[in-house]
């Protein structure tokens, strides 16, 4: 696959437009994905994924293969999405019923009803979380990416991912320990 | 809740609705760089911001690096004029310190004039001081030659009459002087016949030839055998070969102030008016005329 997407973006890069569709189509879900869980809202999400493929498309000379594709995609959504936050000053949670409504129609992955409502209330904590917690979270459980990856994505160390996953964890934890979780 | 089951739980987050369209969309907005123009893009709007914002720190840097250049060109021009100010008053400096030295040089030269003129001034009364003392002196030098000339005439005066010898007190100082040297030559005479008969042992004096000898070696020397009225005129040895035991015998006798050495040693000034010398029993002796 990695072969496979490196000669999309060879040929995007020439100016093949059927290769830029064909990685339009193979990673704007994710991206959709990474923006809708963070923004809270389809249009945002939309606006970000737009934003995203605009400047993959005007910096994809500048691409030159030392990480994966999906890495560089994803260094960007974290670019576009820090610069978003900034500019409308998002830092309000989701609501507990967020992931019902932007959960994608389908088998629920979860066998049990409490499991479902317990993997709600670790979603909803996650959304509590600091921002820097938060967004290791998203790229490395929701986005999939590896702790290099991750790291790679937001421009810190490896270390620090592990860190940052680490008291999130922790964190996670003690608050999914709790009787009563504030949400 | 475990730490494993927390992080499977995230894992197996639920997939996202992706909103219809959206794909059509993005295909849409595909702008590659060889197939579209740079003047068009999918957000020239943002772009140009973004780019205004990238340049934003490095024209601050510039305006404020040109705002020191400007500050620093005009502090310079003010700082030239400071210095060609303060040249100025320097040279002004200058050149009232030279005037000054100018002035102190003339006022020196003019207190040194005026010193000068003042010794000037009393050489010249002094000169007048010794010209009116020399007249002076001229005039007395006159009188003196008058004088000079006055006693000059008296001395010839004076010298045209010679006094006589008897009136001539030098004369008669010297005279006398000469017969009290020549009673003491005499008397020389007689102690050294007198040591010479006691150094040989003789019962008489020697004769001329023998204290002739003899008064060299003497502390008397040869003058003793002179008169020095005239020391050509040797001593007459009246009596040699006489005894001791005649001691009134005439032994030497000056021809000059006719004064007689006797055999004791005694001197005797004899005066020709009242006594003369005369032999008797072989020997010379002195009588008194009339005895």
């Amino acid at each position: 696959m990695s072969e496979h997407i490196q000669s999309l973006v060879a040929r995007a890069k020439a100016g093949e437009l059927g290769a830029a569709s064909e990685l339009v189509t193979e990673f704007y879900e994710r991206i959709f994905a990474y923006f809708r869980r963070l923004s809270g809202s389809d249009e945002d999400g939309a606006d970000l994924t737009q934003k995203t493929f605009c400047k993959v498309w005007n910096s994809l000379a500048s691409f030159h293969g030392r990480s994966s594709f999906n890495t560089w995609l994803h260094t960007i959504a974290h670019h576009v999405y820090v610069d978003w936050r900034r500019q409308r000053n998002r830092l309000d949670p989701q609501s507990d019923d967020w992931w019902e409504t932007c959960a994608a129609d389908g088998p629920s992955p979860f066998e049990s009803t409490a499991e479902r409502e317990m993997a709600h209330q670790l979603y909803a904590v996650v959304e509590q979380l600091e921002a820097d917690q938060r967004e290791v979270v998203h790229l490395h459980y929701y986005q999939s990416l590896s702790l290099q990856e991750t790291a790679d994505a937001l421009g810190v160390a490896t270390s620090t991912v592990k860190y940052r996953l680490r008291g999130a964890l922790d964190l996670l934890q003690s608050r999914l320990a709790e009787p009563k979780i504030r949400i | 809740m475990k730490s494993d089951h927390i992080e499977k739980t995230l894992r197996k987050a639920p997939p996202v609705r992706t909103p219809a369209g959206l794909l059509d969309e993005l295909h849409a907005a595909i702008r590659l760089p060889h197939t579209v123009s740079s003047a068009t893009s999918c957000e020239p709007r943002t772009r140009n911001s973004f780019n205004l914002r990238r340049w934003l720190p490095a024209l601050g840097f510039a305006l404020w690096f040109l705002g020191c250049v400007v500050v620093f060109g005009i502090q310079t021009g003010e700082f030239v004029k400071l210095r060609e100010r303060q040249h100025a008053r320097e040279l002004a400096h200058a050149t009232a310190v030279q005037r000054a030295l100018a002035a102190d040089s003339v006022r020196a030269a003019t207190a040194a004039e005026l010193e000068q003129l003042k010794k000037d001034l009393a050489d010249v009364q002094r000169l007048r001081a010794e010209i009116s003392q020399l007249r002076a002196d001229a005039q007395e030098l006159a009188v003196l030659r008058g004088q000079n000339q006055q006693l000059r005439e008296d001395l010839k005066t004076q010298t045209a009459v010679p006094p006589k010898p008897e009136e001539d007190f030098f004369a008669v100082v010297q005279g006398r002087k000469m017969k009290i040297r020549c009673v003491n030559h005499l008397k020389q005479l007689g102690l050294a016949a007198r040591i010479w008969a006691k150094d040989t042992k003789s019962d008489v004096l020697p004769d001329l030839t023998i204290l002739k000898a003899y008064l060299p070696n003497t502390q008397f020397g040869e003058k003793a055998l002179t008169c020095p009225e005239d020391e050509t005129m040797v001593y007459e040895i009246l009596s040699p070969g006489v005894s001791e035991g005649l001691p009134d015998t005439v032994y030497s006798r000056c021809p000059i102030h006719n004064t007689c050495g006797l055999t004791d040693g005694s001197v005797q000034m004899v005066d020709p008016k009242s006594v003369q010398v005369v032999k008797r029993d072989g020997w010379w002796v002195l009588r008194r005329i009339g005895e």
